[in-house]
């Protein structure tokens, strides 16, 4: 079961672009050449019952794209999304989304020093490291992160967890952006893994 | 408003937001920071523009290519103003965009400079290098503290770490075990209550048996040198601790470095931006090509067709009018050219109407007026006919023809001249008109005699010169009347006058010339000598015979003039015949009188006397014509109506004399008109006499066998019959 991310674009919006995209093309402009494909991929999960709500521990496994690593090392700062939602099932519609958690981690590369800077944009709070991988590990951990609450719950309902991370295209500078809707290099994003919660 | 306006608001309006939007996504694609988050749905409403313009622009198209097919009015026009307009406006839109895009693509390669690049490297090696000195200080400052740390006993160990800290100037000063664990931290922040640890890339750098010094840019705090040295433990425990010290670094130096750092990161942003910048400016400079483009070509369509809709409604009301519809109006929908030719058009059909109205009018009121006079001409007795200049016949009523015997109407269009050469009895009539024609005289009037097939006729001829417009200018108009029957009618009111004034003025005088005669005759007739004797004797027997002979002659005027008292009464007209045959027959007449009487009873309204006295005339008239001829015959006969049976009988009186002369058939019924040596000259003008009472007709023609034949026609009896009158159309007289 996937659904669009909050903040991009619709597919009817993306096969626009597309179009546009490939109308330019009959102008001078030229895509840059795609970069390697980069993908988010979840590596362990757990959910575990808390006191009073369910809660997450999740380790996505982030390999960037040729064009975003090129971006990164070029100084463009990139923001990584891990998303988090609890859904009620309901018979006959789609299932509504009752709860939703978003870390968002902002990914730059630090010439000065030569390191890879990871900051929490919820929190705000920065951590440095001297290799890229060791930067994406970090950036890739969910740590007891609040589900759902059991309160919320109804009885009679099932539920579902389910969980995805993807590159927040609409954080890249402008011209980036219309490469990275159109371009499968600069698509990272993972499908949606999705669990049911146990009564 | 007018519709013009009200055409443009919706077209206006979509370029005015087409044109926000554009302006809006130029200036997101400078990265401002208004519109930037906006880029992407910009782009998207843009690209739904330029599908909208596309696909009305497509529809245009098919409309245009539809209305080509149907050879519609004004597509062709339309057309070409499309293609004017679209060319008048892609050309310097496309050359502007050609120019646009080699300015952008060297303009953005301008900002770009190889030495500019290498002088930030060169910068950010030089804050390295300044630096790596600081780094070094570092580094060796905590590996002396890390021996201090060693001989630190453990239960001391926080202590001495903040001391120790606190003497170094360092920011934070940690020791880790081997594990990572924390064992004891300072730091000068208080509010850092969880000490900033080292990577595990660091550690590992550490556990291959060195020590790690590196920058580290701390949140928003700057640049902090980091150093982290092993920790050779004295005690007995062999777990290799690891000491990190955070120090920072110098204020001035760290804002220097952070302004090389920021300048140099962006300048290679904006070097790696380059190719994508290009990009999306050549994207957002398309996108308003194509949409200008399109938007043109759309505007060319509506504009054209605008253009051609009154030129379009304009050959469609003509040739509406063309087909007679006047009542097409166009309306005005501008002040401009196209206006005062649609006004004046209006103009005009409005005209055209009102003239076409009048012109109607008018014609029914000529047509009008025409039946009128064909209606009175019609049912005139005259003849009417006019000529045009040259004499050619172009109108006659029926009249006409009753009048001269001719069907005038079939020589309509042709010269009246030539008529004579078919019907020459008409020749007279021809010349008089011909004659007065050519003297030119406007008003004539003269007496024609013809002599036709129903014998002579008398036409009373008028003739008027047209004076009017036109090609009927200098034409005639003739009307004739038949008087043929006035004039006879005439010339018996006048013989029956005669008549009378001789009955009454020498009637008088004779008796009393009679009774002196024979008085002198008595007295004196003794007295005389024989010759005197028979010399009075034979004067007065002259003078009395001479009397008796003038008062027979005067009776039979007498009997001529007198007014007849006819008392109608149905009769067999057969039966008639052989009672008077019967006198004739008893009389030992030398002539064979023959009868010829149809079976069936002739029954006629008549006066028995007068149609016995019709009957002796009509006899008394053959046999004296006869003159004692040895072979005389005189057939009497009647029918019944030949061509329409029971209207009329005809009774026929057939002699084998020597017949009538061709002159003397007009006036053979005239008083004292005779062929005979013998005879009063009033039998068959009395005959005439009678038959005119019995509303009757008389003719006088030759008969088969030579002689003389006079022919009567009476109308038959009601009571037998039907009343249809006495046809005179199959009535004719002359030789055969």
């Amino acid at each position: 079961m996937n659904q669009a991310h909050g903040r991009r674009l619709p597919v009817a919006g993306r096969v626009l672009l597309l179009i546009v995209v490939g109308l330019s093309l009959v102008g001078p402009g030229q895509l840059p050449a795609d970069g390697g494909h980069g993908a988010f991929t979840v590596a362990r999960a757990e959910i575990r019952r808390g006191e009073s709500d369910w809660r997450l521990d999740a380790v996505f496994s982030i390999r960037l794209s040729e064009g975003a690593q090129e971006a990164l090392e070029n100084g463009v700062p990139l923001v990584l999304d891990l998303q988090v939602q609890a859904l009620e099932k309901q018979p006959w519609l789609w299932d509504a989304v009752v709860a939703e958690q978003k870390r968002s981690r902002q990914l730059q590369f630090h010439a000065l020093s030569r390191t890879y800077l990871v900051r929490d944009l919820n929190t705000g709070f920065q951590r440095s490291f001297r290799y890229l991988e060791e930067a994406l590990q970090y950036a890739g951990v969910l740590e007891d992160v609040s589900v759902l609450g059991y309160e919320a719950m109804k009885d009679d309902r099932q539920y579902a967890v389910r969980l995805r991370g993807g590159l927040d295209i609409e954080s890249l500078p402008t011209p980036v952006r219309l490469l990275a809707y159109v371009s499968s290099a600069w698509d990272m994003d993972s499908n949606w893994h999705q669990w049911r919660l146990a009564r | 408003m007018n519709r013009f306006g009200i055409g443009m608001l919706p077209m206006l309006v979509l370029f005015a937001l087409l044109l926000v939007s554009l302006s809006l996504m130029s200036d997101a694609t400078h990265n401002s920071e208004r519109f930037g988050e906006m880029y992407s749905w910009l782009l998207l409403a843009n690209a739904a523009g330029l599908v909208v313009l596309g696909a009305l622009v497509v529809a245009n198209i098919i409309w245009l290519y539809s209305q080509k097919r149907k050879q519609a009015v004004g597509a062709k026009l339309t057309t070409r103003l499309v293609l004017m307009f679209v060319l008048m406006s892609v050309v310097p839109v496309s050359v502007v965009y050609y120019f646009s895009l080699q300015f952008l693509q060297r303009g953005i390669d301008t900002w770009f400079d190889v030495r500019i690049e290498e002088a930030l490297e060169d910068a950010l090696e030089l804050s390295r290098a300044a630096l790596d000195v600081r780094l070094r200080d570092v580094l060796r400052l905590t590996e002396r503290m890390a021996e201090e740390v060693s001989d630190s006993p453990p239960a001391t160990l926080s202590l001495n770490i903040y001391d120790i800290r606190v003497r170094s100037g360092a920011a934070e000063l940690t020791l880790l075990g081997s594990d990572g664990r924390i064992i004891a931290s300072s730091a000068a922040e208080m509010t850092d209550i969880v000490p900033n640890q080292p990577s595990s890339e660091m550690l590992q750098t550490l556990h291959d048996g060195g020590s790690y010094i590196g920058l580290d840019p701390v949140g928003d705090s700057g640049l902090y040198a980091r150093a982290l040295v092993p920790v050779l433990s004295s005690r007995q425990d062999s777990e290799i601790y690891t000491l990190q010290a955070l120090f920072s670094v110098s204020e001035r130096l760290s804002i220097l470095a952070e302004s090389v750092q920021s300048a140099f990161t962006h300048y290679k942003e904006l070097a790696y931006l380059r190719k994508p910048l290009k990009f999306s400016y050549t994207l957002t400079l398309s996108i308003i090509l194509v949409l200008s483009v399109l938007a043109a070509i759309w505007a060319a369509f509506q504009s054209a067709r605008r253009l051609v809709a009154p030129v379009r409604d304009m050959a469609e009301a003509t040739r509406a009018v063309a087909d007679g519809d006047y009542s097409r109006r166009l309306p005005v929908a501008s002040d401009d050219e196209l206006g005062f030719l649609v006004r004046s058009f209006n103009d005009m059909t409005r005209r055209l109407a009102k003239a076409r109205d009048q012109a109607r009018r008018s014609r029914k009121q000529v047509e009008g007026q025409r039946t009128y006079l064909e209606a009175v001409l019609a049912n005139l007795s005259s003849g009417v006919m006019s000529l045009d200049a040259s004499g050619v016949v172009r109108a006659a009523n029926s009249a006409a023809k009753q009048n001269l015997g001719v069907d005038i109407k079939a020589w309509l269009g042709r010269p009246l001249a030539d008529v004579a050469g078919e019907h020459i009895f008409l020749q007279p009539f021809i010349d008089v008109i011909s004659r007065n024609r050519s003297k030119g005289r406007h008003l004539w009037q003269a007496e024609v005699s013809l002599f036709g097939a129903s014998g002579r006729q008398v036409l009373m001829c008028r003739g008027t010169t047209l004076t009017g417009v036109g090609s009927r200018s200098g034409g005639q108009v003739i009307v004739f009347d038949d008087v043929t029957a006035l004039i006879q009618a005439q010339r018996d009111a006048a013989w029956g006058e005669v008549a009378r004034r001789l009955a009454h003025e020498i009637k008088n005088p004779l008796t009393p010339i009679q009774l002196s005669a024979e008085r002198l005759r008595r007295r004196y007739l003794d007295r005389m000598e024989d010759d005197e004797f028979e010399v009075l004797d034979r004067a007065t027997r002259t003078i009395v015979n001479q009397v008796a002979a003038m008062k027979k002659m005067v009776n039979a005027f007498s009997e001529y003039a007198r007014v007849p008292h006819v008392s109608l009464e149905t009769l067999d007209l057969n039966q008639l015949v052989r009672e008077v045959l019967d006198l004739y027959r008893g009389s030992g007449s030398r002539s064979a009188i023959e009868d010829r009487l149809e079976a069936q009873p002739a029954n006629i309204d008549g006066d028995a006397g007068r149609i016995r006295q019709l009957l002796h005339n009509l006899l008394k008239n053959a046999l004296e014509a006869l003159g004692g001829r040895s072979d005389a015959s005189v057939v009497i006969s009647t029918q019944a109506g030949a061509d329409a049976p029971g209207a009329y009988v005809e009774l026929c009186v057939d002699d084998n004399g020597p017949g009538f002369q061709a002159d003397e058939l007009d006036s053979i019924f005239e008083p004292y008109v005779s062929s005979k040596p013998k005879g009063s000259g009033l039998g068959l003008a009395i005959v005439k006499k009678i038959v005119e009472e019995h509303n009757g007709m008389i003719a006088a023609e030759t008969s088969p066998a030579g002689g003389a034949r006079i022919r009567i026609r009476l109308q038959a009896s009601e009571a037998g019959h039907g009343d249809a009158g006495v046809p005179d159309g199959a009535f004719s007289a002359g030789h055969d």
